[in-house]
């Protein structure tokens, strides 16, 4: 999707398909400006050539394509507006500074403890399940609730609505 | 008698240096190979990262990273250095790397309506790295790329080998895992948030929005390339439900402070 700015939560204004046609105007920041049948709007850099957002003449000839496929004259292909297909996991070139940015957003389990205290959130003992079985060796898995459930099952009998139509053999 | 005991003494010295050196050993084999799923994590990642970046909104991440560690402590593996990220990216996607490596896209959190359903995915994710069912394949491949290595007397160079590895990893990024791993996942997510206090049904309502999703679309084929459809997950999760889950399947306190920090921040 072109979208009308630089960011991700401006409107599209139009649909790039895949490996089209577009002319590179110019780049802000991870954002390449660009233009597909007379429509034009941001696409993410990624989703087009390094060598042609690099490209700093506007409308001009532009380079390998972003899907491997070598760009013949002046032709660059988008490779989904989205930049996060198989393709692009596939070519792009890893990203260690990213890496070692995520790393500092790491939080701690104290932190994390309090968070959930802000709310009173409940920890429960449930144990994992198995796969399934058939149904006679089913009926007799263990989950280990420690709770009483009783009243708990009175007071969410409002919630299967939401569920799914097979509500009655849980 | 001395001498005796003398030698008493230096036998009991010498079988406490072994046992200490036995136990010295296991823990740092066991650390050693942590760092070497982490290591393989750390790699995965890159290449994520480098298809898509990570979220400027420093805050989101937090609140992804807050739930993450809240769910992720109800799992086996809750001492693993957890990092959890926001991608910047349209696309409904939800990925982890081993080592404790959870990343989840803005789509993704744009589509969900509750931090019960965050900690859904959240749980799936978790699983897949406690189960190692990334690392189990990478460690296979690893250790027969090192047989073949080995009896071509070691003709490869290392960065050969590096190369192999990064087609490996991206192969399975794109290709996915088995059924029955995305399955217990499933099964796992369900009973991680669940004992995090978050309703174990949201998982249902998660899959739910999957299935409402168009697989052709640009955004999201990599989700569907890579995943059973999520009406099959459906049935899978339904199956293995049993009446104690009632208990569970309320929504929890926390439920409306995702509108808060995600749905602002998304519009």
């Amino acid at each position: 999707m072109l979208m009308s700015a630089p960011s991700a939560r401006s409107e599209g204004v139009a649909s790039v398909p895949k490996g089209a046609e577009i002319s590179i105007q110019a780049r802000k920041g991870l954002w390449a400006e660009i233009c597909y049948q007379e429509v034009c709007g941001w696409l993410r850099v990624t989703a087009v050539s390094r060598d042609a957002a690099n490209n700093s003449s506007s409308t001009t000839s532009l380079a390998a394509l972003k899907s491997g496929r070598e760009g013949a004259g002046n032709a660059v292909s988008s490779t989904g507006v989205r930049g996060l297909d198989a393709e692009s996991i596939a070519v792009d070139q890893p990203d260690y500074a990213a890496l070692a940015e995520l790393k500092t957003r790491r939080v701690t389990g104290t932190e994390s403890a309090e968070f959930a205290a802000d709310l009173s959130l409940e920890t429960r003992t449930f144990a994992l399940l198995s796969a399934p079985e058939p149904q006679v060796e089913r009926d007799g898995a263990a989950v280990s609730g420690q709770e009483d459930p009783a009243p708990l099952q009175e007071d969410t009998r409002g919630s299967k609505k939401k569920r799914r139509a097979s509500d009655d053999d849980w | 008698m001395i001498g005796r005991r003398s030698a008493m003494l230096a036998v009991r010295s010498l079988l406490l240096a072994f046992v200490a050196t036995l136990v010295i050993g296991c823990v740092a084999a066991r650390a050693y190979a942590q760092s070497e799923e982490q290591e393989a994590g750390e790699k995965i990642v890159a290449i994520y990262l480098g298809a898509a970046p990570l979220v400027d909104d420093v805050e989101l991440n937090r609140y992804v990273s807050l739930v993450g560690m809240r769910v992720a402590d109800q799992s086996e593996r809750g001492s693993l250095e957890w990092t959890f990220g926001v991608l910047d990216s349209d696309s409904v996607n939800a990925f982890s790397a081993p080592g404790g490596y959870v990343l989840l896209t803005r789509g993704l959190l744009a589509l969900l309506d509750s931090e019960d359903e965050l900690a859904a995915v959240l749980g799936h994710e978790v699983a897949h790295i406690t189960r190692q069912h990334h690392w189990k394949i990478i460690k296979q491949q690893k250790d027969a790329a090192a047989i073949v290595a080995k009896m071509q007397g070691n003709m490869k160079g290392g960065n050969e080998l590096f190369t192999e590895m990064n087609s490996l990893f991206s192969d399975m990024m794109t290709r996915g895992l088995d059924k029955g791993a995305e399955f217990e996942a499933d099964r796992d997510a369900l009973i991680l948030a669940a004992n995090a206090g978050y309703d174990c049904s949201a998982i249902l309502s998660l899959l739910e929005k999957l299935d409402n999703l168009k697989t052709d679309s640009d955004g999201n084929s990599l989700l569907f390339q890579t995943h059973p459809s999520p009406a099959e997950r459906i049935e899978e999760v339904i199956s293995v439900l049993t009446p104690e889950m009632d208990a569970c399947a309320v929504a929890s306190p926390a439920a409306q402070r995702y509108r808060q920090y995600v749905h602002n921040d998304a519009g």
